[in-house]
């Protein structure tokens, strides 16, 4: 999100969890601050980042779902098909570097300021695991023993 | 070599918020056998007013931009003034907390200095790499923290990290740098106040997990909301608090402000009492550095056993309760 609006040039309004009010010019938008929560308005145009409260999604339209069954991009549609396609809206545009006036060798994996040196499977670091019984007797055990070292008596 | 960490206050105390000493800590720990140097930077309102604490754990200069307009967050100013810091102090690493305003403002800046990020590291190493001489190891679990995996930026600087609260602990001992507090001259333009505030409300802390030393966390297992009260139960009896695995919290069985794991709360309590938690290793990046773990599980296969030093094979609805009663009776 934030790298985005910092590439549009955007301001920018994260972790919004509720839009308050929208207007031509503005909006104002709940944002969990984690410590306070915030009311903010601000003029647009803004990128928002959005938390998990802030919408519920509807379902999918089945009657939409039909309709556009057969999505793909264009070079997967047979020639004879390619008419039929767009007119149906079948066809998922594709824009490429260029047209987005994109630095290629910004672009993808190679792009990326980052690299992965490696990885590793996480072991598990295998405890002293000490099993008590499940009855009485194990359990009244495994209480002592919390009580020995973690509750202080008075 | 130079750290920049990003210094954050807590509104809710008007102090350093605990991941901003964390990180300093951390970056004196990486600095100091380098001969290098650990500078904050706090832009805001106001400076913590135990800001000298910075100084206690590696600090050699905090510089600060407060105003009165920046009480609350204004990314685009944050991101413009903390840009010229870092372009006029050169810094080699820049470290954020994986805060909400953290997370907010190192991607911009990240962004806008054209250079790495990478979030919620949970350790951090400074060493040779390749040809490159003295670079970050930014090591953080991926792909659902099945595998950890070891992130360089190795051309670009300054090299960013954010990471969480509570994931680098404090050490024991400190240093007592001299108080160094630089306040920054320059101004910033007006027309980057873009967000107002038209209100703010603090949030009320029920639950500070990070602060008890017996945690009682329940998951799935657990099996309903009225099942997870045994686990209040024993909480209160212990003097502890009540934590929670996600799959609990989505199913609606605790709060989500109870949430241990990778996407809640690290913790670390003298001891942590997991119950009906199978042990995903999103829930353990979240407490298997507790002192002491004991697992109450019906499956003896369940991960949590792996990491666990005590454990019951069982059902908790049966073994809470007579844990209660012997409880009562110890008293």
């Amino acid at each position: 999100g934030p790298q985005t609006a910092e590439k549009l040039d955007f301001n920018q309004i994260t972790y919004v969890d509720e839009l308050l009010e929208i207007d031509d010019e503005y909006l104002v938008v709940q944002r969990d601050g984690e410590k306070q929560m915030e009311t903010i308005k601000s003029h647009f145009p803004m990128l928002l980042t959005v938390t998990s409260n802030a919408n519920e999604p509807r379902y999918p339209d089945s009657r939409k779902m039909l309709q556009y069954f057969r999505a793909d991009l264009a070079d997967n549609f047979e020639d004879e098909m390619q008419e039929k396609a767009e007119e149906n809206g079948w066809i998922i545009p594709v824009l490429d570097a260029a047209e987005l006036g994109l630095e290629e060798e910004r672009c993808g994996l190679t792009g990326s300021p980052t690299r992965v040196h490696n990885i590793k499977n996480i072991k598990l670091a295998g405890g002293d695991l000490e099993i008590y019984s499940d009855k009485d007797e194990g359990i009244k055990d495994l209480v002592k023993d919390i009580m020995k070292d973690y509750v202080e008596v008075e | 070599m130079k750290t920049l960490v990003y210094i954050e206050k807590d509104p809710t105390n008007n102090k350093v918020r605990e991941v901003s000493v964390e990180l300093t800590a951390k970056a004196y720990s990486m600095m100091e056998p380098l001969d290098g140097e650990v500078i904050g930077a706090f832009i805001g309102y106001g400076l913590p007013e135990n800001s000298d604490v910075l100084f206690k754990y590696g600090m050699d200069e905090l510089i600060n931009l407060t105003d009165e307009r920046l009480e609350n967050l204004q990314s685009m100013v944050v991101k413009e003034v903390l840009s010229e810091i870092i372009k006029e102090e050169e810094p080699d690493i820049v470290l954020f907390g994986a805060t909400h305003n953290g997370r907010d403002i190192a991607p911009l800046v990240a962004s806008n200095l054209k250079t790495g990020l990478t979030a919620d590291c949970t350790q951090l190493k400074v060493d040779d790499y390749k040809d490159k001489g003295k670079r970050l190891f930014q090591i953080r679990p991926a792909f659902g923290g099945n595998i950890i995996a070891t992130i360089i930026t190795p051309e670009d600087t300054p090299m960013m990290a954010t990471v969480r609260e509570g994931v680098m602990p404090l050490p024991s001992e400190t240093v007592d740098n001299p108080v160094n507090v630089e306040k920054l001259n320059e101004t910033f333009d007006e027309e980057l106040i873009m967000n107002e505030f038209l209100s703010v409300v603090q949030k009320e802390q029920k639950v500070n997990l990070k602060k008890t030393d017996i945690v009682v966390s329940g998951g799935a297992g657990v099996g309903s909301a009225e099942n997870f009260k045994l686990l209040h139960d024993l909480a209160e009896a212990l003097g502890g608090d009540v934590g929670a695995s996600r799959a609990a919290v989505d199913f609606g069985y605790a709060d989500k402000e109870r949430q241990v794991g990778q996407t809640g709360t690290v913790v670390r309590p003298k001891l942590y009492i997991a119950c009906g938690i199978s042990g995903q290793v999103q829930h353990r990046a979240g407490m298997e550095e507790s002192q002491k773990i004991i697992a109450i599980n019906k499956g003896p296969d369940a991960p949590i056993f792996d990491i666990a030093h005590k454990g019951i094979v069982g059902d908790l609805n049966e073994v809470i309760p007579t844990m209660l009663h012997y409880l009562k009776e110890e008293e």
